[in-house]
């Protein structure tokens, strides 16, 4: 079932088109992951479904009911993790889950059991009343994400929460995220981790420059990268590179290793490939370089990621 | 209910603000304290000097008289056809002998010419005396008598724009000229030139053309008063045995006494005491309302914070309405605000014995009024600024340039400015400033001034919140 439908969804401020025309969807118990680099459009589209901004064409669905800014009644169903910090660090990690539960017109026996469970999922029972200010920065994210469970939503949007935690706490929300799948929750994971991401996302959308350019179940779209072959070598020399212009790349490793690289599209035939590294092999005979290793890059998602994005820096 | 939530958890914050409180409760009261202990007096005579007119006198009249005088009083019975004729001539005069003023009928014998002297005497030191303690209990006067020329230049030279009445040296002889017609018409007799004709003179060093035709009419109407009826037992027999006769001269004879001047009881009071008083009916109020203002600052610091820390974020996407959490995040400075007027009032009560006039009750809506309008300024202070830096700027330049203009630091009665008094009414202090003073200062406050002033504060708190909510309404889209 899905808790969350987009449709179309446009959003301009003055002459920049944030969002042009964004669609995906997410079910009950899916984590999704939402990505982008900087300036996608990702944030934009997700303060829409969060109802902070009203898109300028489109629609928003949740469990199948239009949702605008204005429908206070089903912000019930949402949750949102912001990327910054957001919480009060003059309180006690208590004190901002009762204040944040109280929002959602939560209270007495009912808020003390789901600050308790909230306290319990998050790892911070010990430290409940403790000034959240003193808190690590792990355990503010940990809180930054308690604060939005407490209601329960159906739907839980993600911004970057692992940002700038350590890998204990960093495993723990995805535990925590995991669970929450487990539990039914439909979430919008957004990261510039990808390794998270691969490791709890069945699918994904990738938008840059407002557009939605992939969206489809990870295992899919990986299968449309192709696997690279490296090639260590000693220095390149006697025109080696010159001779293999066009079939290679050069690149240099951490360890200032020396490294052929030979693109290998998804669509490529094996002979096709086969006939290229003989011929590149028999080169490197003639040019006396040392041949001291072969590899081959497994697909992955930040590989997709930069295939479809680029490499060149964002704002 | 979301709303109220807010409220509690910034009352919460903002009790473990300790800048925050420093600022909105220790910093007034420090600043009570050190102003009215430092100038404190100074506010106090200020504020009674300037509601009073200030002169001094000079009274030069020597009551000293001898047998000549006989004559200069009264030149028409030594043969003259006017007091300038006797004028002229008086250097060359032969001295007036006993025997002369007994032939002319002053008395029967030598004694009662001297009598009489006496008794001329007695009267002009009597009725010169009542003439100047008239005006020492006036409550709209302040009088400082001078006795010297030394001091008359010493006081001309420190009073700029005050005057000094010289009672000169003939004012007794042209009282004992007078008859009783001078007196009832004074346009048409011996007093037709007014001050001059009774050798009265107005000295200062600026002219004051209101002040001296006022000290004028008043001085005149006082020699009317003080010495009509002397002049009328003196000239008239027909008034000495009318039956008003019989009751108003026996006073001007040897043995005679003036009846007591009946004068409102004055009121018993340490007077260090009232004047300290006095002090903090201006002082508490005045910076009690400066720093009520101070509050635009703390607002406008945790609106900002609640952005910067990205819990507005959390509150937009909570099931409330914009309006709930504007109204959550205003009340707790109303209350702060309320709180901190009613606590320096207080600490103005048990410190330094500040009164709260005759109807303290009437404070209160004067403090909910100021408080609300407060607060509505501190809400658009918070929707315009954008970081801690203009904040500080905005909030200390607006609330400070306010309570400079409206009168919170100096009486305004003190600035000499139109332009700035002008100003002081386009602020909420003013309006507040003068609720408070009307009813801390005045026996029987008059309510109409009061709900006026709450009307003003009340729209200044109106246009405030609606230009606050349209800002909040406006950052809340973007």
């Amino acid at each position: 079932m899905e808790v969350l439908e987009v449709s179309e969804l446009r959003k301009s401020f003055e002459t920049l088109v944030a969002v042009d025309g964004v669609s995906f969807d997410v079910k009950a118990g899916e984590v999704f992951g939402l990505l982008g680099p900087n300036g996608a459009g990702k944030s934009t589209t997700m303060m829409m479904i969060a109802g902070l901004l009203r898109p300028d064409s489109g629609e928003i669905k949740l469990e199948g009911q239009h949702f605008s800014p204005e429908n206070r009644a089903l912000r019930h169903l949402i949750g949102v993790v912001p990327q910054d910090l957001a919480i009060y660090e003059d309180m006690s990690a208590l004190e901002n889950l009762m204040f944040f539960g109280s929002l959602y017109g939560i209270k007495g026996k009912l808020l003390q059991e789901r600050i308790e469970d909230t306290l319990n999922r998050i790892g911070l029972t010990d430290r409940a009343h403790d000034r959240s200010g003193d808190f690590s920065g792990g355990m503010k994210r940990r809180l930054n994400f308690g604060a939005a469970l407490l209601h329960k939503p159906h739907l839980l949007i993600l911004d970057e929460p692992t940002v700038g935690v350590d890998p204990q706490s960093r495993s723990h929300l995805l535990d925590c995220v995991r669970n929450l799948k487990e539990e039914g929750v439909a979430v919008i994971y957004a990261s510039h981790y990808m390794e998270e991401v691969e490791a709890i996302c069945e699918r994904v959308a990738i938008i840059d420059h407002g557009q939605r350019i992939a969206y489809d179940q990870i295992s899919t779209l990986l299968g449309k990268v192709g696997a690279d072959l490296k090639l260590k070598i000693s220095p390149p020399q006697n025109g080696l590179m010159e001779r293999l212009k066009g079939k290679v790349t050069l690149q240099k490793t951490a360890l200032n290793e020396n490294l052929l690289v030979i693109n290998r599209l998804p669509e490529q035939r094996e002979q096709d490939l086969k006939a290229e590294l003989g011929e590149v092999l028999r080169e490197i005979e003639k040019s006396n370089v040392e041949l001291r290793g072969i590899d081959t890059e497994e697909p992955s998602l930040e590989k997709l990621f930069l295939d479809l994005t680029g490499k060149s820096l964002r704002d | 209910m979301g709303g109220w939530n807010i409220t509690k958890k910034d009352l919460l914050l903002l009790c473990r603000d300790g800048r925050a409180l420093a600022v909105l409760l220790m910093l007034p009261m420090l600043f009570i304290v050190l102003i009215g202990m430092s100038v404190g007096p100074l506010f106090a005579t200020g504020e009674d000097d300037k509601t009073k007119l200030q002169i001094a006198i000079w009274d030069q009249v020597d009551a000293d008289f001898d047998l000549q005088d006989f004559r200069r009083f009264y030149p028409g019975e030594f043969g003259f056809e006017s007091p300038e004729q006797f004028e002229q001539e008086e250097a060359s005069l032969p001295p007036v002998t006993m025997q002369e003023l007994i032939d002319i009928g002053f008395a029967e014998d030598e004694a009662g010419i001297e009598t009489e002297l006496k008794r001329i005497e007695k009267n002009c030191r009597m009725l010169t005396d009542r003439f100047i303690e008239t005006f020492r209990i006036d409550p709209g006067f302040k009088i400082q008598e001078i006795h010297s020329q030394a001091e008359a230049d010493d006081w001309i030279r420190e009073n700029v724009d005050k005057a000094m009445v010289v009672i000169g040296p003939d004012f007794w002889t042209r009282i004992q000229r007078l008859q009783a017609d001078d007196i009832m018409n004074r346009s048409a007799g011996a007093m037709q030139t007014g001050l001059k004709s009774l050798d009265i003179s107005i000295e200062s060093r600026t002219r004051g053309a209101a002040r001296d035709s006022l000290l004028q009419r008043v001085i005149l109407g006082q020699v009317q008063d003080i010495m009509g009826a002397y002049v009328a037992c003196e000239t008239s027999s027909q008034f000495r045995n009318s039956g008003i006769g019989k009751s108003s001269c026996p006073p001007f004879e040897l043995e005679g006494e003036l009846e007591p001047i009946i004068a409102a009881a004055p009121v018993q009071k340490d007077p260090d005491k009232a004047q300290l008083n006095e002090a903090y009916i201006f002082i508490v109020p005045g910076f009690t309302v400066m720093f009520v203002f101070f509050l635009v600052n703390i607002m406008a610091r945790s609106f900002l914070q609640e952005k910067h820390q990205g819990t507005l974020r959390r509150l937009q996407m909570a099931p409330l309405r914009p309006a709930s959490v504007l109204i959550g995040k205003t009340v707790p400075f109303l209350l702060i605000s309320l709180v901190q007027t009613i606590l320096l009032f207080i600490f103005g009560r048990i410190m330094f014995g500040m009164s709260w006039g005759t109807q303290p009750l009437l404070l209160l809506p004067v403090i909910f009024f100021t408080s609300l309008a407060a607060t509505g300024l501190g809400l658009v202070i918070a929707m315009v600024v954008k970081t801690d830096s203009q904040v500080s700027s905005y909030s200390n330049l607006i609330v400070i340039m306010m309570a400079g203009v409206s009168g919170c630091i100096i009486p305004p009665q003190w600035m000499n400015s139109a332009i700035l008094r002008n100003m002081s009414l386009a602020t909420p202090h003013y309006w507040s400033l003068n609720a408070f003073g009307e009813l801390l200062k005045m026996e029987s406050p008059r309510l109409s001034i009061v709900a006026e002033s709450c009307g003003v504060l009340l729209a200044f708190a109106a246009f405030f919140f609606v230009l606050g909510s349209v800002l909040w309404r406006r950052k809340l889209a973007t």
